[in-house]
C-alpha cells in the first residue's frame, strides 16, 4: 500500500469519537461574526452547541454577500451555524429558561454587547451563584476588561473596522499607484480580522477547558476583536518598536522575502515565492534575468524600506513574468528539478540549488473543480434548491477522532 | 457594583500555567510550524525546537528590511519565545537516534518538512506511535499529507493563490491583486493547529490515546472561504470589490476632514438606523436590509456616508459611532498600534527583562483570562544554546554530551548573524549555556 493509501485509511472518519464528545457550549450572539466562529469551531470538534437568538433572530442571519441566501439565511450565517441548535428566546421573559441552560453548559460564549448580559442578570457575576465551574468567553471588539472596554462598549463588531483596527489595510496595494483612491488603504477581500479573533477564543475556551478538566477551576475569558489579528502576526509591533516609521502599502514587495507575492503572466496570474537566495537565482536563470543577478544577489539587497531602491527590480521582475504563459513558467519549474535530480552529483546539495515556489492563482472554478479537497472532505458538495452547492468542510484532520460536519 | 468594575476585580489573581507538565518536540522553520510551539510554550508547555547545526533555522535570517538587533533576528527572537533549542545533525544516524529519542518522550511533535520527510528519516507516524501511543504528532504542510496536491510546492502566498482567497483583494480598476500581508496563509493554520492539539489534549485526557493531526494551509483558508459557496450558488464571482465589504452596506474606508481615515461597515438594520439618525441620511432607514446589500445601493450609499465623513475629523466620527451605536473605526498604522495605550493595559504589549538581551518589549498571547496568565519568559536563543542542558534533562552523561559534540553530531551556530549570541556574551558566565541552570530559574 502506498503511503497516501495508507494515510487516507487513517484518517477515514468511519465509526470513530468526536474529540470534544460530551462538552456543552451556549452561545448567546448579536450580529458578531467572530463569536459565531468560535462557537463553530468547537462544534466541528464535537461539542454539543445551542445558540440562543432573541424573537426576530440574529440579525448576522442577513449579513450575506450582496443579500444573497441559502436555505433563507445568508451563506457566512449558513456555514458558521450548520451544526448548531439554534433555538429562539426571549431575553427578558425567559429569563430562567436561558439559566437553567447556561447552568448545564461548559462553556458560555457571549458575543453580545460587553455588558448587556449582565443587565438581563445572565453576566458572569450571576451564573456563577448556579455554576461556579462555567467557563465564559466574551468576544467583543474591545474586550470586556478596563477602562478602554467600558469607553467604547457601544461600538459594535463588523470585519471592516476590526480589520482597521489592526492596522492591516495600511499594508494592502500597490506603492507606486500615486493617485488619491489607489493611495486610500485597502481592504482585505477576506474577513482576516474575524477569522483570526474566532479561532483564537476558541482556542482559548479549550485551553481553559484543558486546566479545568486536569483539576483547576472555571474562568472568565476576555477576547477583543480588534486586537488579535495584529498581535497574532507580531510583525506590526516589530516594526512599531524596532522602525520609527510605519510600513505603507508593499504590494508585491515584502520587508523579508523577495519576491514574495502575485504576478501577472501573459495568461493568467501566479503566486512567486523565493525563500532563500538560492531559490532567487533558480527563479532568475528560468526567467532569463541572470544579468541582473549581481544587483540583487542577496535578501538584504531586495528588500527596502525606501521602495524607490527596488522600484527597478519590481518593474523588471514583473516585465518578466509577464512574457511567460502561466503553464510554461511552472513547466520550467518543474523541468529544471527534474534536470537536477537526474545528476548525481547535485542530489545532495539540492538545496543549494534552490527552486521558487511558483503556482497559478486559481480561479474559482478551478478551486471548486479540483479533487484534492473531496478526496480529503476539506470541500462538501450539497444539494439546495435543485443546485450543486460547494460549502467548506473540516481543516481538522484528526486521526483517531472524526468532525462534525 | 458596575459590570467593569466587577470584571476588573475577577482579573486580580491571574499566575495558571495550563500546559505546565506537557512536553513539546519541534522539528520546524520559517512561521508556520514555529507560531504553533510559541502559543503552546506560552501556556506553560516545555518546548524543545530542533534545528540543524550552523545555520538553524532559516528564518533566523528573515529579520525584516534586514535589521538585526543585537546579532539576532528579533522577529525570530519573539516567534520562538520561551523555546529551548538543539541542533542535531539528522543526516547522521546517531543524530536520528537523538531526535526519535526527543520525540519517544514527548507528549506532542510539530514538524512543518515536506510533506514526508519525517517519515524518511525516521520520526514518522506510523514509527513514533508504536513506541508513543499516547503522542500527539502534528504533521503541517500546504495541502496536507495525503491526495493528489500533497507534493505541491508551498509557501504562504500560494496556499493563498492555490485557495482561491488571493483573487478576492484589490481595486476593481487596477489589474492587479494583492497578498494578504504578514504570512496570513502561515498564521492561520497554525492557530488551526493549536485549536487541533488542545481538542486532541482534551481527548486524550479521557482516552490517553494520541493521534496525527494533519492540518494544510489551503483547507485552514478554504474554510473561511464564504465567496466559495456564492460563487457555486449564484454563478458570479465576487472578485475584487475594493472597500466595500459585499456583505455589509453601507461599508468602506473613508478619509475625515482631518485627513485621516476611518472604516464604516453596516451590518444590520438596527445600525443603519443609527447611522442614519447620526449622519442625517434618511435613505439608510428607508432601504431594507437586503436591498440595501444590492451593488448599486452599496455604491448610492457610499457616497453619502463619504460626504458626510469628510465633513467631521476622525474623533468626531469615533465619539458619534460610540454614542449612536455603528461600527467605525480609525484606519491605524504599524506606529499607532504599538502607541495604543489600551493594548498596554491588557499587557498584550509588555516589557521583560531578557537574560540575554536585556529589556526588551514583547508582544503576548492575545487573550485575558481571568486565572491563566501566558506569558513571554524568554526570547529566542542562538543555535544549539540549550544543547548540553536538554541532553542531560534526557538522560545524557556529561562525557556521552561532549562526545556528541565532538562528533559534530550536536552542534552549535556559525559565525553568521541572526544564528549567533549577542557580542558581549561569554559563554564561561552562562551556566544555562554550560546546562547547570535553566531558563525557568531566572524568570
Amino acid at each position: 500500500m502506498s503511503r497516501d493509501q495508507k494515510l487516507a485509511e487513517l484518517f477515514d472518519p468511519d465509526a470513530k469519537p468526536y474529540p470534544l464528545d460530551g462538552v456543552k457550549v451556549v452561545e448567546i450572539s448579536y450580529s458578531n461574526f467572530a463569536a459565531q466562529i468560535a462557537a463553530s469551531l468547537l462544534c466541528e470538534l464535537g461539542a454539543n452547541v445551542v445558540k440562543i437568538e432573541p424573537p426576530g433572530g440574529d440579525p448576522a442571519r442577513y449579513v450575506t454577500p450582496y443579500g444573497v441566501l441559502i436555505e433563507n439565511t445568508g451563506i457566512p450565517y449558513y456555514i458558521e451555524n450548520r451544526c448548531k441548535e439554534v433555538i429562539i428566546l426571549d431575553f427578558e421573559k425567559d429569563r430562567e429558561k436561558i439559566m437553567q441552560i447556561v447552568s448545564q453548559a461548559d462553556i458560555l460564549i457571549d458575543g453580545l454587547k460587553p455588558g448587556d448580559l449582565h443587565r438581563m442578570e445572565l453576566g458572569y457575576q450571576h451564573i456563577q451563584n448556579v455554576d461556579l465551574c462555567i467557563i465564559c468567553l466574551a468576544v467583543s471588539p474591545f474586550g470586556h476588561v478596563g477602562e478602554y472596554a467600558e469607553r467604547y462598549a457601544n461600538i459594535p463588531y463588523s470585519d471592516l473596522t476590526a480589520q482597521a483596527y489592526n492596522g492591516y489595510p495600511t499594508l494592502i496595494g500597490n506603492p507606486y499607484l500615486e493617485d488619491e483612491k489607489h493611495k486610500t488603504p485597502l481592504r482585505a477581500g477576506v474577513w482576516a480580522a474575524t477569522i483570526m479573533a474566532g479561532v483564537q477564543a476558541a482556542i482559548s475556551a479549550l485551553v481553559a477547558l484543558y486546566w479545568r478538566e486536569s483539576g483547576g477551576s472555571g474562568q472568565f475569558i476576555d477576547v477583543a476583536i480588534n486586537e488579535v489579528l495584529s498581535a497574532v502576526h507580531l510583525i506590526p509591533y516589530i516594526v512599531g518598536l524596532f522602525f520609527e516609521k510605519p510600513r505603507g502599502k508593499y504590494g508585491l514587495l515584502d520587508y523579508i522575502i523577495y519576491p514574495f507575492g502575485y504576478y501577472k503572466t501573459a495568461d493568467g496570474y501566479v503566486a512567486i515565492a523565493t525563500p532563500t537566495d538560492a531559490d532567487f537565482r533558480a527563479l532568475l536563470k528560468i526567467l532569463g534575468l541572470w544579468k541582473i543577478e549581481p544587483d540583487w544577489r542577496f535578501a538584504i539587497d531586495r528588500i527596502s524600506d525606501d521602495i524607490e531602491r527596488i522600484r527597478e527590480l519590481d518593474e523588471k521582475m514583473r516585465h518578466a513574468v509577464a512574457r511567460f504563459k502561466t503553464r510554461e513558467l511552472i513547466l520550467r519549474v518543474i523541468r529544471r528539478g527534474v534536470l537536477y535530480r537526474k545528476i548525481p552529483l547535485f542530489k545532495p546539495i539540492e538545496r543549494h540549488v534552490g527552486s521558487p515556489v511558483i503556482v497559478e492563482l486559481y480561479p474559482l472554478n478551478k478551486v471548486v473543480k479540483e479533487k484534492h479537497w473531496y478526496i480529503r472532505k476539506s470541500l462538501h458538495i450539497i444539494k439546495t434548491g435543485g443546485k450543486e452547492v460547494v460549502i467548506p468542510g473540516s481543516p481538522f484532520k484528526l486521526s483517531a477522532t472524526r468532525t462534525k460536519i | 457594583m458596575n459590570y467593569f468594575k466587577y470584571i476588573e476585580s475577577i482579573f486580580k489573581d491571574r499566575n495558571v500555567e495550563p500546559l505546565k507538565g506537557l512536553r513539546v518536540v519541534e522539528v520546524t522553520h520559517f512561521v508556520y510550524g514555529p507560531n504553533i510551539g510559541r502559543y503552546l510554550a506560552l501556556l506553560g508547555a516545555e518546548v524543545i525546537k530542533v534545528e540543524p547545526p550552523g545555520e538553524g533555522d532559516r528564518f533566523r535570517q528573515g529579520a525584516i528590511w534586514g535589521r538585526f538587533y543585537k546579532l539576532a533576528n528579533p522577529y525570530f527572537l519573539l516567534l520562538n519565545s520561551n523555546k529551548y533549542f538543539i541542533a542535531v545533525d539528522a543526516r547522521e544516524r546517531v543524530g536520528r537516534d537523538i531526535i526519535f529519542k526527543l520525540v519517544k518522550k514527548a507528549d506532542i511533535f510539530i514538524e512543518n518538512l515536506r510533506a514526508g520527510l519525517a517519515d524518511a528519516i525516521g520520526i514518522g507516524y506510523t514509527q513514533m506511535s508504536k513506541v508513543n501511543p499516547s503522542l500527539i504528532y502534528v504533521s503541517c504542510s500546504g495541502y496536507g499529507q495525503y491526495g493528489p496536491l500533497s507534493r505541491f510546492p508551498s509557501f504562504d502566498v500560494a496556499a493563498q493563490g492555490v485557495a482561491g482567497i488571493a483573487k478576492t483583494t484589490g481595486w476593481p480598476d487596477v489589474d492587479e491583486f494583492y497578498k494578504l500581508p504578514d504570512y496570513f496563509g502561515d498564521y492561520l493554520p497554525s492557530l488551526i493547529a493549536v485549536l487541533a492539539i488542545m481538542a486532541a489534549l482534551i481527548y486524550r485526557k479521557k482516552t490517553n490515546m494520541g493521534q496525527y493531526i494533519d492540518i494544510s494551509q489551503t483547507e485552514s483558508l478554504l474554510r473561511f472561504f464564504y465567496e466559495l459557496t456564492y460563487y457555486t450558488l449564484t454563478g458570479q464571482e465576487i472578485g475584487k470589490t475594493g472597500n466595500i465589504d459585499p456583505a455589509a452596506s453601507p461599508s468602506g474606508i473613508f478619509k475625515t476632514k482631518d485627513g485621516r481615515y476611518v472604516a464604516i461597515a453596516i451590518l444590520s438594520d438596527e445600525q443603519a438606523k443609527a447611522l442614519a439618525k447620526a449622519a442625517g441620511i434618511e435613505e439608510l432607514e428607508k432601504i431594507p436590509h437586503l436591498k440595501r446589500l444590492e451593488p448599486k445601493v452599496i455604491e448610492m450609499l457610499n457616497e453619502k456616508v463619504e460626504k458626510w465623513v469628510s465633513e467631521k475629523t476622525l474623533d468626531v466620527v469615533i465619539e458619534v459611532a460610540n454614542s449612536f451605536g455603528f461600527p467605525a473605526a480609525p484606519v491605524l498604522n504599524d506606529i499607532e498600534i504599538t502607541n495604543d495605550k489600551w493594548k498596554w493595559e491588557r499587557g498584550t504589549l509588555e516589557f521583560i527583562n531578557d537574560r540575554l538581551y536585556g529589556r526588551v518589549a514583547v508582544v503576548n498571547f492575545p487573550t485575558l483570562f481571568s486565572k491563566i496568565l501566558p506569558r513571554v519568559k524568554w526570547l529566542g536563543r542562538p543555535v544549539g544554546y540549550h544543547n548540553r542542558l536538554v541532553l542531560k534533562k534526557f538522560g545524557y552523561s556529561a562525557n556521552e554530551i561532549e562526545a556528541l559534540i565532538n562528533r559534530g553530531v550536536v552542534g552549535f551556530w556559525d559565525n553568521m548573524i541572526g544564528a549567533m549570541p549577542p557580542p558581549t556574551w561569554d559563554p564561561e558566565k552562562d551556566p544555562v549555556f554550560k546546562g547547570e541552570r535553566d531558563e525557568l530559574d531566572y524568570v
